[in-house]
């Protein structure tokens, strides 16, 4: 029942292992690295932020509250800078004293959010939809009164509060926090949410972990890269609440230096000219808030599991490949050829190659069977063939010479006309591919009329007979369906249709029933072999499965480390391998091939 | 058999829907498994092998029926008086990269069920972990490591390596290599039965690989939607299947020796839906052979052999029957 649910995390694994493994030790500067110049500049005004609220009056030239009646809203100027305000005070010194207020407050406010909010979202999330009924309350009731909390204006909640435990730094703690822990419970519930539905939630609970601890020990400490972007913004709004709080007299009040409280008194007497009073404070709050703000995705950044890193691979020398493959490498394109691919070569830029020369010919009606360890470049051999490589990768040599035209060097938009018309890739996880949005009839249709005349009418029509050809009865019912009505085999018979409605001379598939049952697996490699037969169409066929090459393919070539290794009939190359490798892969199928050989001689004897 | 290490009589696990309508995961389905044994439990996605496991760890509450394991009923055990019994029943898991925390390293992951459980001092941990990754094939510089630097096939000995550190009487193995290359399989496999020599343990094997459940297995299951079809040793069902769907897997499974002609496709279709399964034989839409009378209730275990049962109506004959209905 979980096959399905496991074939992504299978993919995943699979292309990490086929490009790179990440680093989990990140480095100082491999993190530095990672940021853009934009992100670096805020990394370095956050710094500084925290530098001046924690030093800055030190270095002030006046102490923040000290007034000098003589030196009343004086405009800036070399003793005073930023000028000073209505007491004399010198603006400059108050600024730099006033960020310690505003983000200490925010910084603790947060923290208590956070303290509150987080164990509240474990166990909301964790027991919601819960078997026992005292949980699934608990969950309930704590959702219900999160609603009553932000049914109210967040500014408004928090003037209500201090209200009526008045002013002073300590309340205005207290309110912030208590207006935020909402943000901290839902971002955390939903994040628990869904990480309890991973393996390792399950795994968790099967060594014996009570609910609490799997959702505390497991599943919070997943969820803390999402809970530290929002801590920043959090930060950056919570200052933003504090210095409104202030601005209105709710908040901390002077003499103490704060943002709020100096935009306040500085604004009457913006309309009288003397702007500076409020303007400085004013620049300083949005810098802050911004800064905290942009730093949440930064921090985001940093928390990504880590860089790709290409292993390094020695390069293979000529001597180790077996002889048929390498003339047929050295030989020009053969005559006739569907496909004729040369001295390909893909790479991750600056990295050793992942393709490093390939080559082959494929002949109509050919079917070739592309095979290899993990990580020897199968999948990429076959994005390659049609540009469908991921970010990253790149062409660095070769050609794909298709029908007479080098598919390397096509430009995108005639390779879009050929991709999915002459040349149809099949890739893994049918279901996954198709748009759940789209019903199977319309994504038929527009994949007919997008290569050929004809009405909508006809489209349908000719929709309808291919389901027919591919053994799904009842087409006007499936034409009709979801992609998500559909199982997997139906999925993958569904893209082979749509494969094979232009009748392309070529198709390139990738593991096309990896995650299929075995018995479904038989039905659609049977089903494409004939579609194959019936309309000449070439096909190369990477699998990991010998089995698979063994019974459908005609050639077959062994990729070891981005090189083939050995090419040659099914029958030369499984019976007579060369390469060290292709005995390798054998030997890991010959194993079962003792087994399959007592059940294929049952089966005949069910023939005869 | 004789005081069986889990004897499992009658299990049905239903999922209810809205309504009245529920997914009948299992339908009472019995076995045991014996000490240091493995059951091979075989079947395609949806045909509730997975679910098994899953009751038998009580991961989910099965809905009637009564597990027992080692002498006494776990069926209604309470969660905490699980707890213990988790160091003696334990799982692996069919994806290895998603079943690990990404956030622990391979030491906090294998030390966690000894956290759990305490029988063992906490200074003599270090030593039990390091002894065995050393079985798995893992040596003490991958303890510092997190899964993600990890191949697939270390990531599934870690996997095992939690699993068997607090010397279980049975492990659940969950698909353990449905996800992996064909050529890591084979070490996965190699590995799982060295392990079961060594540690005694049982095995109760799910996966739809019926030839990766011949190569672990003293003993085979077939499931098909909730039901068990046949059961049989191993060289039994493997020489002499009666069922039609047994007979349907094997005639699936492509042999890698390109002189072989590949078998005739016994079976159309896929596995159907379980929701209100009818009492009629699971079978019945997608077998050659079908009867009238297959509608009636669902088929008994017929007795083929020696502890080999079938549950077909047609068992005594199932191969000539097969040959007549759909000739190459």
């Amino acid at each position: 029942m979980s096959t399905s649910q496991g074939n992504d995390d299978w993919r995943r694994q699979r292309s990490s292992a086929i490009v790179a493994r990440y680093s989990a030790h990140p480095t100082v500067i491999g993190l530095w690295s990672r940021l853009s110049s934009f992100d670096r500049a805020i990394l370095v005004l956050f710094v500084l932020i925290l530098i001046v609220a924690a030093f800055g009056p030190l270095v002030a030239p006046y102490p923040p509250t000290f007034a000098d009646p003589l030196q009343r809203l004086v405009s800036p100027n070399g003793a005073h800078p930023f000028g000073t305000d209505e007491n004399g005070i010198d603006v400059l010194s108050r600024l730099i004293a006033a960020p310690r207020t505003d983000v200490l407050i925010a910084v603790i406010a947060t923290t208590i959010s956070v303290a509150i909010g987080a164990p509240l979202g474990v166990v909301a999330g964790y027991f919601e939809g819960a078997d026992r009924r005292a949980m699934r309350w608990v969950s309930e009731g704590t959702l219900r009164l999160l609603d009553v909390v932000q049914a109210f204006p967040v500014f408004i909640l928090a003037m209500v509060l201090v209200a009526i435990r008045g002013t002073g730094p300590v309340n205005v703690v207290l309110a912030v926090a208590f207006v935020n822990f909402p943000v901290f419970l839902r971002l955390v519930r939903s994040e628990i949410l869904s990480l309890r539905e991973h393996p390792y939630a399950e795994a968790a609970v099967a060594l014996g972990n009570s609910e609490l601890g799997v959702g505390f020990k497991h599943l919070l400490p997943n969820a803390w890269p999402t809970v530290l972007v929002q801590v920043s913004v959090t930060i950056g709004f919570a200052v933003l609440l504090t210095a409104g709080l202030s601005f209105v007299g709710a908040g901390v009040s002077p003499p103490t230096p704060e943002l709020g409280a100096m935009i306040a008194s500085g604004a009457k007497f913006m309309i009288i000219g003397q702007w500076w009073v409020a303007l400085f404070p004013g620049l300083l709050l949005g810098l802050i808030v911004f800064t905290f703000a942009v730093m949440g995705d930064i921090v985001g950044k940093l928390m990504e599991p880590g860089q790709r890193t290409i292993p390094s691979r020695r390069p293979l020398s000529k001597d180790h490949i077996a002889p048929a493959a390498q003339a047929e490498a050295a030989a020009p394109s053969a005559q006739g050829a569907v496909l004729s691919v040369r001295g390909l070569a893909i790479e991750a830029s600056g990295c050793p190659p992942i393709l490093d020369g390939v080559s082959f010919d494929l002949m109509p009606g050919e079917i070739l069977g592309v095979v290899g360890l993990p990580g020897s470049g199968k999948s990429i051999l076959i994005r390659a063939i049609v540009r469908l490589l991921g970010q990253g990768l790149q062409r660095r040599a070769g050609h794909v010479v298709f029908r007479g035209k080098d598919l390397a060097e096509l430009d995108e938009k005639k390779l879009r006309a050929i991709r999915g018309y002459e040349i149809l890739p099949l890739l893994p996880n049918a279901k996954s591919q198709l748009n759940p949005l789209v019903r199977v009839g319309d994504l038929m249709v527009a994949h007919i009329r997008a290569h050929s005349r004809c009405s909508r009418r006809e489209a349908h029509a000719r929709a309808a007979r291919m389901l027919g050809a591919i053994g799904i009865g009842d087409a006007e019912h499936w034409l009709a369906a979801y992609p998500h009505e559909l199982s997997g085999g139906m999925a993958q018979r569904v893209c082979l249709a749509i494969a094979l409605v232009h009748r392309p001379p070529l198709i390139i598939a990738d593991e096309p029933t990896v995650g299929l049952d075995v018995t479904v697996q038989r039905q659609v490699l049977d089903l494409m072999i004939e579609l194959c037969h019936q309309s000449g169409a070439a096909q190369v066929l990477a699998t990991r499965e010998l089995g698979i090459v063994a019974q459908y393919c005609n050639r077959v070539a062994v990729l070891h480390e981005g090189l083939i290794v050995e090419m040659g009939s099914v029958r030369d190359v499984l019976l007579t391998p060369r390469h060290a490798v292709t005995r390798r892969l054998i030997a890991a199928a010959d194993l079962r091939a003792v087994s399959a050989a007592a059940t294929t001689n049952t089966s005949s004897e069910i023939v005869r | 058999m004789t005081d069986p290490l889990v004897a499992v009589e009658g299990l049905v696990k239903r999922f209810y829907l809205k309504g009245q309508d529920y997914v009948g995961a299992i339908n009472g389905i019995s076995f045991e498994i014996g000490r240091g044994e493995t059951l091979g439990l075989v079947g395609e996605s949806g045909s509730g092998k997975t679910t098994v496991g899953r009751c038998l760890l009580r991961l989910v509450e099965p809905t009637d029926g009564r597990i027992r394991f080692e002498g006494s009923d776990i069926t209604r055990l309470a969660k905490r008086e699980l707890k213990p019994l988790r160091s003696r029943l334990q799982m692996v898991f069919q994806d290895p990269f998603a079943s690990l925390n990404p956030r622990r390293t391979v030491r906090q992951t294998v030390e966690e069920p000894l956290a759990l459980q305490r029988d063992a001092p906490a200074r003599a941990w270090p030593g039990m972990i390091a002894e065995m990754l050393k079985r798995v094939g893992l040596g003490p510089q991958y303890l510092a490591r997190f899964p993600i630097e990890l191949t697939a096939s270390e990531q599934q000995r870690v996997g095992i390596a939690r699993a068997l550190i607090t010397s279980p009487k049975l492990v659940v193995l969950d698909e353990p290599t449905s996800t992996l290359d064909p050529t890591v399989r084979e070490e996965i496999l190699g590995l799982l039965r060295s392990l079961q020599s060594s540690m005694a343990v049982a095995y109760l094997f799910i996966s739809h690989d019926i030839m990766a459940v011949e190569r672990l297995s003293h003993r085979v299951a077939v499931m098909y939607l909730g039901h068990i079809v046949e059961q049989a040793p191993t060289a039994a069902i493997m020489a002499d299947p009666r069922h039609p769907y047994t007979r349907a897997l094997m005639s699936a499974v492509l042999s890698p020796d390109p002189t072989r002609r590949l078998p005739r496709n016994l079976v159309v279709g896929e596995i159907p839906s379980a929701i209100n399964p009818r009492r009629e034989c699971p079978f019945y839409n997608r077998c050659p052979i079908r009867l009238d009378r297959c509608l009636d209730d669902v088929p008994a275990m017929a007795e083929v052999g020696p502890q080999h049962g079938a549950a077909c109506l047609r068992w005594r004959d199932t191969s000539e029957l097969l040959a007549e209905v759909a000739p190459e």
